[in-house]
């Protein structure tokens, strides 16, 4: 006599209960669920509360009013006021989706053509290109402003200070090339493009060869086939990789920071620090709390054109060797530009900021004007350029290394778990609203702009009763978890649907308690897929500045936010020189994984 | 919601009531603070580290930190127990509201800032931090700077590239001609406090009447009101429309002008001409070693020495806070006095021999000083000022 | 119309050798199915016929023109070789309706739109689809998907049409109306069907001929039947007909014209047939199940180890000896397990093989 559904409802609740919490999968959902409700949805509240309340500082002085006392007023100077509007949010707004739009169609464009070449022609050297492609991603997008700026920053422009082109060749590029929305848009576009090729690539290579033979025999030339069966079948990807470029370009801030001071463009975010610097709180709160609207809105759009995108991609059986299209001459060209583009964005960079380091007049390159003592110098009069010795002999520099990298693999271990128990319980309950709902919560601190994510954290550790997190490791450890989960919980999910559900339970049957299961069984299988999701938090800490910059006690804690710093009271050399450590830290830590475990960064974003 | 927020300023007040009480034992030692000499203080000082305290302060001039370790290099048994912890100057206040009394551990016990109208709106009219001033001293220092007490002057000086035999300005309002547009640089006034301060402080009847006075000697008639409600109004959006924003740190301003184009000039801290390469720095000149200027050729502010009203060592602050204005503390090795730019509120400490500058009361008249009392009396026209300036300087 | 042509045709990936050596006739109309086991080179050779792969070596000629020479260089793209081809999971376009899947390649001729609308009407209603014109093919059941492809194949009208294992994506029931529609198809477009499959009864019911390769190498090509009956070697005998043929080794012990004197099964049988001149030592004798019939007084005695009666005919498994022997009896019978039972030779298609090359060697009746 086997149960109904009807008789299980009548079941007495402490059975169902034991049968609810039996299930590890549903501990652990609930677990996330009250975890990340918390820590993403509360804040997001005492930011609301303050956009409407008066703070410590200039606001105090403008309004004359008790601090914590409510008022509508920042609503009233952002958008009411005509000229403070239109500079301090209608603007930057403006250039915010300019730079966002711009950056999207590029980084597709280049990461798409590159992936189209790489997958379904007969290019040269494309073990060379795809692997070297992927720098300027791996790279912090601020280095490549920093990067664009050396090399183009010319006499007749801005401070006039000699940049590299015009060192070398006597080239003068006019100001907007230099600064301002265009290089935003290079850069950012740049920075994105290998994700676009990722991304685009994964789809291609994945797409069925037979698709595409058959236009060919039904007499299709190469072009028609292009335009007529691969991009279609691909655009549900285009789409979606244009919408996340596009919201992480709108998002950004460190290269606005970089390419539009000197000509005082300002996107939202660097508009919403710039508020909150003067000490317009409440209305950097409310920019804040309108981008992460906006990035909702975005990433729901996202989420409409990937379910479309399920029912396109079909992975068959019998992957045939797609017949490569022959590119003859063209060829050649093609490879030798290629070879030329990825090597100048990843390793010019690194080349330049190897020069910066060392020379002592910012724009003469000749031997005579070299030093290591930005490296290595221990005189006393260094001291007076504000930093003792060159950054290898300096103790804080060590100490903002220090305590990078161990936030860093902090917040990998407790990202990279929490990200494959997302993963394992959210598949394992799939389809269930508990299961929906913790999936949907742990990606939800992707929309938020780091920035606004920072300052929603800012308002949250000022408030009285968690004023003891101000300033303090343990702030940042928990602000850096639950951003970076998002793509740990994806790649967990996403790994977890490749294992049948079979394969545990054959183990289940033999009596294994869940951890073993767990340790000896699902862990192992998925290795690779696993360990990019450790391998990404650490990436991600060691180049992001955004996050921490409002929450770190003072700016050389870190070594980026040191970095930040240094770029902003001019020291140059010092800043060139830490971020060439950075990112030779950052490629070194990505090579060692995976060599070890066969993880890699560009494998944890595909997806 | 309500109810949410009226929690939070119960809260709030509580906490400040609570600090309240325990900052009238530390107003009541920097009051006895006052009256005592060095050596007393010296005594005071070694119970309250044996007590398990030490000094934690902030500057925002990295100078402190090595006046820190004369300092005790001077008291040796205070050795290891001045901390001086880097602020930026956005920061400051949000920071010290926050840190004062929120008993977080190594939370401030003093701090060296600048700004006055922020530091009085902040923290002195709140109770967050006191003043504190020694009596030894009442002579030597002119008495408007005794509260807030006055660290130190900072001067912010017109210097440019004098390469292919460029000069300078005659007049200020020559800055606001098409010639110099991108060609003066400034930081960013939203941005750096004190240079909103200084613009502010043109706007006050005083320089108002100076500036209207600068434009009759420069353009041969009176000025007169139309677009602009006074004649600094106008020179503000002139100058701001020309003011080249490439460079966001007064370091960087100095090399990239010392480096760049002939002609340049930047108004920036004066000191930061240590920054700048010695093969870049016979570009530079100052202008007003030059010639004078009509009617001003930079400004000056302050950076004031305040103890916040929760620390658990008021003795040290004030043997701290009586070294700095000391010559000891002042002129010591490395220490503010042997760099260009920073002056002591004590007169009978003199700029060193062979530095290329001058005592503070030959800038008196030539430089647009901060008045902290004028800025706070501003009352809400502060908004006005401020909005017109934030208007023109983005984009 | 066109005959194609294969000669001396090698395809090797590095230093795996997929098709090696091999020459082919198809005549034009006719239906060849290339059949064998996994990785046996079928598909390989498909595709190279049309293009889609490029061979290492030899020529092949479509309707006398050379499309892909070795030697002299040419390799005609698949475009421009005229041909159909059906793959095996359909690559039906997904964001493209029926119609419009159909209509692509048309389009891709230059036809006009009455034209296009015309053909795809005619081949919708010839496939039994016209309901779906407006469908996507996410919409459609199997079934429906292998029409639409087959629909979207014949609708430019090739002379050839190639099909790579069409029909395995299919339940049974399916696959056994979809190969009588094939058939008919082959009928009434009079077009020329190359066909891969491994399903050894799909080619015998659809070909005309059979080429049957295993490694690469072509084991033997010729109608159905003859396949059948006259296998070249034991490999071809084995992979055709179900249940297996009976393999059972024998000695030679004595021959004269026309008849071999072997010894097999433990006893003495004498061999009548077309007799080779030279005949080895040992030989293998390959006698189908249903030429082995289970008779109470049968000159061979054997043991029952399991029976699959299927209703219509019992497949029966039987030791005999050291030997395992098949026997298909017809009708509903059945045996206990372990019964003794006897078993006789019948028919003229006795198969003789070289014991060690597993050549045929002769055909003819077993007597013992």
């Amino acid at each position: 006599m086997t149960k109904g559904a009807a008789d299980l409802r009548r079941e007495p609740l402490k059975y169902r209960l034991r049968a609810f919490f039996g299930k590890p999968a549903n501990l652990i959902l609930l677990f996330f669920l009250i975890t990340l409700t918390v820590l993403s949805l509360m804040p997001m509240i005492t930011m609301l509360t303050n956009m409407f309340t008066v703070h410590a500082g200039t606001e105090k002085k403008m309004l004359r009013q008790g601090v914590g006392s409510w008022t509508l007023n920042h609503f009233q100077m952002l958008f009411a006021d005509r000229e403070w509007s239109q500079s301090n949010f209608w603007t930057p707004f403006l250039n915010s989706l300019i730079v966002a739009a711009g950056s999207g169609l590029l980084g597709i464009l280049i990461g798409g053509a590159v992936a189209w070449f790489i997958t379904r022609s007969d290019l040269k050297c494309k073990k060379f290109i795809s692997a070297v492609f992927v720098f300027p991603y791996m790279m912090p997008a601020w280095t490549l402003a920093l990067f664009w700026i050396n090399m183009f920053q010319n006499s007749r422009v801005g401070g006039g200070v000699v940049g590299m082109v015009e060192s070398f060749f006597g080239v003068c590029m006019p100001e907007w090339f230099v600064y301002g929305l265009f290089p935003m848009i290079v850069v950012i576009g740049l920075h994105y493009s290998p994700f676009a090729y990722l991304l685009i690539g994964g789809i291609l290579k994945n797409m069925d060869a037979t698709l595409e033979e058959s236009a060919t025999i039904l007499k299709a030339s190469r072009w028609t086939i292009i335009r007529r069966v691969t991009v279609p079948i691909v655009m549900p990807a285009i789409l979606s990789t244009f919408l996340l470029i596009f919201s992480s370009g709108f998002a950004s801030y460190t290269v606005p920071v970089f390419l539009g001071s000197a000509t005082r463009t300002f996107t939202l975010s660097t508009k919403m620090r710039a508020l909150i610097q003067a000490g317009y709180e409440g209305q950097g709160y409310i920019m804040a709390f309108f981008s992460i609207l906006l990035g909702t809105a975005i990433l729901g759009l996202n989420q409409y054109f990937t379910g479309k995108r399920k029912s396109f991609t079909t992975v068959t059986g019998k992957s045939g060797q797609v017949s490569l299209v022959k590119l003859r001459g063209a060829g050649g060209v093609i490879s030798a530009l290629l070879i030329l583009f990825t090597l100048f964005f990843a390793i010019m960079p690194l080349v330049s900021f190897a020069l910066e380091s060392v020379i002592m007049q910012p724009g003469n390159y000749s031997f005579s004007n070299m030093t290591l003592n930005f490296w290595i110098g221990t005189e006393d009069s260094a001291f007076e350029t504000g930093m003792p010795n060159g950054i290898l002999m300096n103790g804080t520099m060590w100490m903002g290394l220090l305590r990078q990298v161990g936030l860093a693999l902090t917040v990998a271990m407790i990202v990279g778990t929490c990200g494959m128990l997302v993963g394992y319980a959210c598949v394992r309950r799939r389809g269930s609203w508990l299961a929906r709902a913790v999936e949907n919560l742990a990606f939800f601190p992707y929309l938020m702009p780091a920035m606004a994510f920072g300052t929603i954290y800012l308002a949250v550790a000022t408030s009285a009763s968690f004023k003891w997190m101000y300033g303090s490791f343990f702030l940042l450890g928990l602000v850096a978890s639950v951003k970076f989960l998002p793509f740990a919980s994806r790649s967990g999910v996403n790994s977890m649907m490749q294992i049948a559900p079979e394969i545990e339970e054959a183990a289940t049957i033999f009596g294994v308690p869940w951890v073993t299961r767990m340790r000896r069984i699902l862990f192992p299988i998925q290795k690779s897929a696993i360990m990019s999701g450790y391998l990404l938090p650490v990436i991600n800490v060691m180049r992001e500045v955004a996050l921490f910059t409002l929450l770190v006690p003072y700016p050389r804690y870190l070594l980026t936010t040191m970095l930040f710093s240094f770029n902003e009271t001019g020291y140059a050399q010092y800043g060139s020189a830490v971020t060439l450590l950075i990112i030779v830290m950052i490629i070194a830590i990505n090579s060692l994984v995976n060599k070890l475990t066969g993880a890699s960064f560009d494998k944890g974003i595909g997806g | 919601m309500k109810r949410l927020l009226s929690l939070m300023l119960v809260l709030c007040m509580t906490m400040g009531l609570a600090a309240m009480a325990s900052a009238d034992g530390v107003a009541d030692a920097l009051a006895a603070a006052a009256a005592m000499s060095n050596e007393e203080l010296y005594e005071k000082a070694k119970e309250e580290m044996a007590a398990g305290a030490k000094l934690n302060f902030y500057s925002t001039t990295s100078f402190a930190e090595k006046a820190a370790s004369n300092f005790m290099a001077a008291y040796p048994e205070l050795a290891d127990k001045v901390v001086y912890a880097e602020i930026d100057d956005g920061e400051t206040y949000s920071k010290l509201t926050n840190q004062i009394g929120s008993g977080v551990k190594d939370s401030p016990d003093m701090a060296l800032v600048q700004n006055g109208p922020d530091l009085k709106v902040n923290l002195l009219d709140d109770g967050l931090s006191l003043n504190y001033f020694p009596d030894a001293l009442k002579d030597v220092v002119p008495e408007k700077y005794q509260d807030p007490t006055v660290a130190t002057f900072i001067n912010s000086l017109m210097i440019y590239n004098n390469k292919e035999g460029s000069v300078g300005v005659k007049n200020v309002w020559q800055l606001v001609e098409p010639e110099w547009a991108g060609k003066v640089f400034f930081k960013d006034p939203t941005n750096e406090t004190v240079n909103l301060n200084f613009l502010i402080m043109l706007t006050s009847p005083e320089w108002t009447e100076k500036m209207a006075a600068a434009y009759e000697a420069y353009y041969g008639k009176a000025w007169e009101s139309g677009e602009f409600a006074s004649a600094s109004y106008e020179w503000i959006d002139g100058f701001l429309k020309n003011v080249n924003y490439t460079f966001t740190s007064a370091s960087k301003i100095a090399t990239g002008i010392a480096s760049g184009a002939a002609g340049n000039m930047g108004i920036f801290v004066f000191s930061k001409l240590r920054k700048v390469d010695e093969n870049d720095r016979p570009n530079l000149t100052v202008l007003q070693f030059e010639n004078d200027v009509d009617c001003f050729s930079g400004f000056m502010y302050n950076v004031y020495a305040t103890v916040c009203n929760d620390t658990d060592c008021p003795y040290t602050c004030a043997l701290f806070i009586n070294y700095l204005l000391s010559e000891e503390g002042f002129a010591g090795e490395k220490s503010w006095n042997s760099s260009q730019g920073y002056y002591s509120p004590n007169t009978t400490i003199a700029k060193p021999e062979g530095l290329e500058d001058q005592a503070y009361v030959y800038w008196d008249g030539k430089l647009v000083f901060e008045d902290l009392d004028y800025i706070d009396g501003l009352g809400a026209d502060y908004n006005e000022v401020y909005r017109f300036i934030n208007v023109r300087v983005s984009k | 119309m066109p005959q194609i042509i294969l000669e001396h045709v090698s395809k090797r990936f590095e230093r795996f050798v997929a098709v090696e050596d091999l020459n082919l006739e198809i005549a034009d109309r006719g239906f060849v199915t290339l059949l064998g086991p996994s990785g046996c080179g079928k598909t390989t050779t498909l595709r190279m016929i049309a293009g889609l792969e490029t061979p290492t070596a030899g020529r092949i000629l479509i309707d006398g023109k050379p499309v892909f020479d070795g030697e002299k260089g040419i390799n005609l793209p698949p475009n421009k070789r005229d041909i159909g081809f059906l793959f095996q999971n359909y690559a039906l376009w997904p964001h493209m309706t029926v119609y419009e899947n159909i209509a692509f390649g048309l389009e891709m001729l230059k036809w006009d739109r009455q034209r296009i609308a015309a053909r795809v009407g005619e081949m919708l209603e010839l496939l039994k689809i016209t309901e779906f014109g407006k469908r996507y093919p996410a919409e459609l059941s199997g079934g429906q998907q292998q029409r639409v492809a087959i629909a979207r194949t014949l609708a430019p009208s090739p002379r050839v049409l190639f099909m790579d294992e069409p029909l395995s994506n299919l339940d049974a029931k399916l696959r056994g109306e979809m190969r009588t529609e094939l058939k008919r198809l082959h009928t009434d477009t009079n077009s020329t069907f190359v066909y891969v499959t491994h399903d050894q009864l799909e080619a015998m019911t659809l070909s005309t001929r059979v080429c049957l390769m295993e490694s690469g190498r072509l084991q033997q090509y010729a109608p159905p039947l003859e396949i059948y009956n006259r296998p070249a070697n034991t490999f071809v005998a084995s992979f055709v007909g179900n249940p297996t043929m009976n393999f059972i080794p024998a000695r030679v012990e004595g021959r004269e014209a026309g008849t071999a004197r072997l010894r097999v099964l433990g006893r003495t049988a004498v061999f009548t047939g077309d007799l080779p001149p030279r005949l080895p030592e040992g030989v293998t004798l390959g006698i189908r199940p249903e030429f082995l019939p289970i008779r109470e007084e049968g000159p061979v005695r054997a043991q029952v180890y399991s029976t699959l009666p299927a209703g219509m005919e019992t497949t029966v498994k039987l030791k005999c000896g050291e030997e395992m022997l098949t026997s298909v009896v017809f009708g509903s019978v059945d045996y206990p397990v372990d019964a003794g039972v006897g078993l006789d030779v019948v028919g003229k298609d006795i198969v003789l093989f070289d014991g060690e090359n597993g050549k045929h060697l002769s055909q003819g009746a077993l007597q013992f």
